[in-house]
């Protein structure tokens, strides 16, 4: 496997869908996961979707794979689904951080309630 | 680099200097002291550094040598040890010989400033001697002139389409959060939903708080291959804007409500960010951001609390002023002085209601004035007390005592020219302690005494005066040698009977020394009468006081300003004189009766007070009137009483310098300008006692 390829792994699990993303989400790889995004959260037609993005995989990610996990976010949210991280490497809180995507109150201006997929 | 450039930081430098000296010091009383080994760091950094930016390279490099080791004893790798102390002082030294020097020419004192470094490096304990050490790196953050951290607000809003260029606004980021400390908040309301998500896009624009002692300038850098493609902007943060308390804080402090109760209330309550969102007066985003910035702040002043109140920004209370425009502006006020003075004279000869109205307001607003001119003039004496620990300590060791320098009233203050010329009379008596006062160890304890003297240098307000002393517990005036070496060299007949005061005071007559040897410290017979010439330029006086065996206080008695003087104008025929109302106790009227003719002796409730008739004195034509007043003056050798035809009144006195054709009249000190044009010639009242006293009958 090249190892600046990302692969996509999608794990089904009754309402809730799991996407893997093993390897980089970065430029030059996001519109792969952007797809297989918008494929769980917009096109599924299931209104109670539970989408979960592991991270357990991810090598390293710029801003355009941050930009597109706010935006799978706020476009799950807005449909009524939820979307959320898991299994995050442990540098990605700080890398988030530094970048000043990972705060307690978010600048998403769609959030619902306190929600925000950069919370802690 | 201008001229101002340079001389601001000459003037800066050498008042680190100063505390450099201070603090190694007290180092070597309290080696381990981290607060002080931490003061010598930040002196010899910040000379280093600002050396750098105003082009002094060769203090720069010099000091980084010595900042260098000061970080190792910082951290504990190497102890503040007497050697490396004094190798310090050496090099503080050479730093100050460097500083007048223009940079291209520094290159002279070269071999001696690397012959400094040996010293240093020889002095350093326990670790070997190295090589010099690496310069700074150019790209490191040059400080600004104080050292402090400044805070700027930025915001970074790339243009979309950055990511195409190449370009990754993250770094950036980083470049900045390397420049010091950084909160960032990435403003994400312009992301679209993901059927509209371009990857390659950027949607993400940033506001910033940065924290750091580089400048503006290394912030511009930052960004500088992004700056065609993005929109930024960089502004200071004044630290006021978050220097209010809070009204819940303050009631808590004030006793008036528990903080408890404040919390809950707080809860309970909308905050006010949520409040500005549902009223649509701001985005949820621009909140955030600005709570973001608060917390940043408040960390940092929670920082800088912690670091102690040296770290504490320093309040643009003062402001550094050319002392030739403050000599400008009392010259200013001193003619005003001079005018407003004709303006009441004026006033009160034209019998004109609305003129004496304006001119009394004219008189208390320069009243004010002149006060408030004078007191920017006023410096503590303590920086030039400072400077003697220094001289104590170097002149001790050479002369193989051991004496120590304790000052009290360093908040003294008097004025600055008379500060300046303070400093060689001060010099001249605190050597003569040391070499003639302070036994050596040895002969101190064989009479009981601590091994170590003690020199107590103090300043004191006395009226509109400033008393001086320069007290030692070594072994005081030797009454019969001073004695015997007046009579050598004619200062007194044989059979001369003098008072123990009065033999201490003939060491101040010119040339007389008593010392056996010359040394390189005194001894030559110059200095105590030059100390008597300085303080008659100052119009101040000296007196001595000695107990054998026990030590010697010599006392300085010196006037808070010779700017301006309060004054007693007084008038003999057609003449004007101005006695110092700082000597004056009283007045009273003289009859002929009551004149006593060439006894000069007048009855003042029971005691006689001894007088000069001033008309004689100065040989002025015209017959004394009838009943004339009497100026009683207090006077190092007592009441004296000053015949005068008649008292004009209280008068502010611009002090003039004399001609030279008046200069060797001793009983005058100067002149002024009334308001009428005349001048008044300003009595100096000791000499006139002392001539009148040493007047043959």
């Amino acid at each position: 496997m090249d190892s600046n390829e990302t692969q996509i792994r999608v794990e089904e699990d009754g309402p809730r869908r799991t996407i893997h993303v093993n390897g980089p989400l970065d430029l030059p790889n996001t519109e792969t996961v952007r797809q297989a995004l918008l494929e769980s959260v917009v096109r599924s037609g299931d209104a109670s979707l539970d989408t979960l993005v592991g991270l357990a995989g991810l090598t390293r990610i710029d801003l355009s794979g941050l930009q597109l996990l706010c935006s799978s976010h706020r476009t799950a949210i807005s449909r009524g689904n939820s979307l959320r991280l898991a299994d995050p490497p442990a540098w990605f809180q700080e890398f988030c951080s530094a970048a000043g995507f990972a705060r307690s109150r978010s600048t998403c201006p769609h959030r619902r309630g306190d929600e925000c997929i950069w919370s802690a | 680099m201008t001229d101002a450039n340079a001389s601001a930081y000459r003037e800066e430098a050498r008042e680190l200097l100063a505390e450099l000296e201070v603090s190694l010091l007290e180092l070597e009383d309290r080696p381990a002291d981290s607060d002080l080994i931490g003061r010598v760091f930040r002196a010899l950094h910040t000379i280093k550094g600002s050396g750098a930016m105003f082009g002094f390279e060769a203090i720069a490099a010099f000091a980084h040598e010595i900042e260098t080791v000061f970080d190792q004893v910082r951290s504990g790798a190497i102890a503040a040890t007497p050697a490396l102390v004094e190798a310090t002082l050496a090099a503080r030294d050479h730093i100050q010989a460097l500083l007048p020097i223009p940079a291209d020419r520094a290159a002279a004192l070269a071999p001696e400033g690397e012959r400094v470094l040996e010293r240093l490096r020889q002095a350093l304990p326990s670790v070997e001697a190295s090589g010099p050490s690496p310069q700074p790196e150019s790209s490191e953050p040059t400080p600004d002139l104080a050292g402090e951290s400044r805070s700027f607000r930025i915001h970074f809003s790339p243009n979309p389409d950055i990511l195409l260029l190449g370009v990754n606004p993250l770094l950036v980021l980083r470049e900045l959060g390397s420049l010091g400390d950084l909160s960032v908040v990435a403003h994400l309301d312009k992301i679209p939903m993901l059927d509209a998500f371009d990857p390659e896009q950027c949607y993400t624009y940033w506001d910033a708080v940065l924290t750091t002692s580089a400048g503006e300038n290394a912030i511009h850098d930052g960004f500088i291959f992004v700056e065609d493609c993005a929109r930024i902007t960089v502004s200071p943060i004044a630290e006021a804007e978050n220097g209010a308390p809070r009204l819940g804080d303050l009631l808590v402090s004030r006793g008036d409500a528990a903080s408890e109760d404040v919390e809950r209330c707080l809860e309970s309550r909308p905050l006010l960010g949520e409040l500005l969102v549902e009223a649509g007066v701001v985005s949820q985003d621009k909140v955030d951001a600005a709570l973001v910035e608060q917390q940043h702040m408040a960390a940092l002043r929670e920082k800088r609390g912690e670091a102690g109140p040296e770290k504490k920004p320093v309040e643009a209370a003062s402001i550094r002023v050319p002392a030739a425009k403050l000599d400008s502006l009392v010259n200013i006020v001193g003619e005003l002085v001079t005018v407003q003075a004709r303006l009441s004279s004026y006033a009160l000869s034209s019998g004109d209601a609305e003129v004496a109205f304006i001119s009394e307001e004219v008189e208390r607003l320069t009243e004010m004035l002149r006060e408030n001119s004078m007191s920017i003039r006023m410096l503590p004496v303590g920086e030039t007390f400072a400077r003697f620990r220094r001289m104590v300590r170097d002149l001790s060791s050479s002369l193989g005592k051991r004496a120590e320098l304790i000052t009290s009233g360093n908040d003294t203050e008097l004025d600055k020219t008379v500060i300046e010329q303070l400093s060689d009379p001060l010099v001249h008596i605190i050597r003569n302690a040391v070499d003639h006062g302070i036994e050596t160890p040895e002969d101190r304890l064989a009479k009981g005494k601590p091994a170590a003297g003690r020199i107590h240098l103090s300043a004191a307000h006395a009226g509109a005066f400033v008393l001086i002393r320069v007290s030692d517990d070594g072994t005081g005036l030797n009454r019969e040698a001073i004695r015997a070496r007046a009579l050598e060299r004619g200062l007194i007949r044989p059979d001369a009977v003098l008072t123990d005061d009065q033999v201490d005071q003939l060491i101040l007559a010119p040339g007389f020394s008593t010392a056996a040897r010359v040394t390189e410290v005194s001894g030559r017979g110059v200095g105590m009468d030059v100390v008597q010439r300085n303080l008659d330029a100052l119009r101040g006086s000296l007196t001595i006081a000695s107990a054998p065996g026990h030590g010697t206080t010599v006392t300085l008695k010196i006037p808070l300003t010779l700017a301006i003087i309060d004054g007693l104008l007084v008038e003999i025929g057609d003449a004007r004189f101005v006695v110092p109302l700082s000597h004056v106790s009283g007045c009273l009227e003289l009859s002929r009766e009551e004149d006593s003719g060439r006894q000069s002796l007048l009855s003042v409730r029971g005691e006689l007070l001894p007088y000069i008739v001033l008309r004689e004195r100065f040989h002025i034509r015209g017959e004394r009137p009838p009943i004339e007043q009497v100026i009683i003056a207090d006077t190092l050798g007592g009441q004296f009483g000053f015949v005068v035809d008649r008292v004009i009144g209280d008068h502010h006195t611009v002090i003039k310098k004399l001609g030279r054709l008046y200069r060797d009249i001793d009983e005058v000190s100067g002149a002024t300008i009334l308001g009428d044009g005349a001048v008044a010639l300003i009595l100096d009242v000791e000499k006139l006692v002392a001539a009148a006293c040493s007047a043959p009958a």
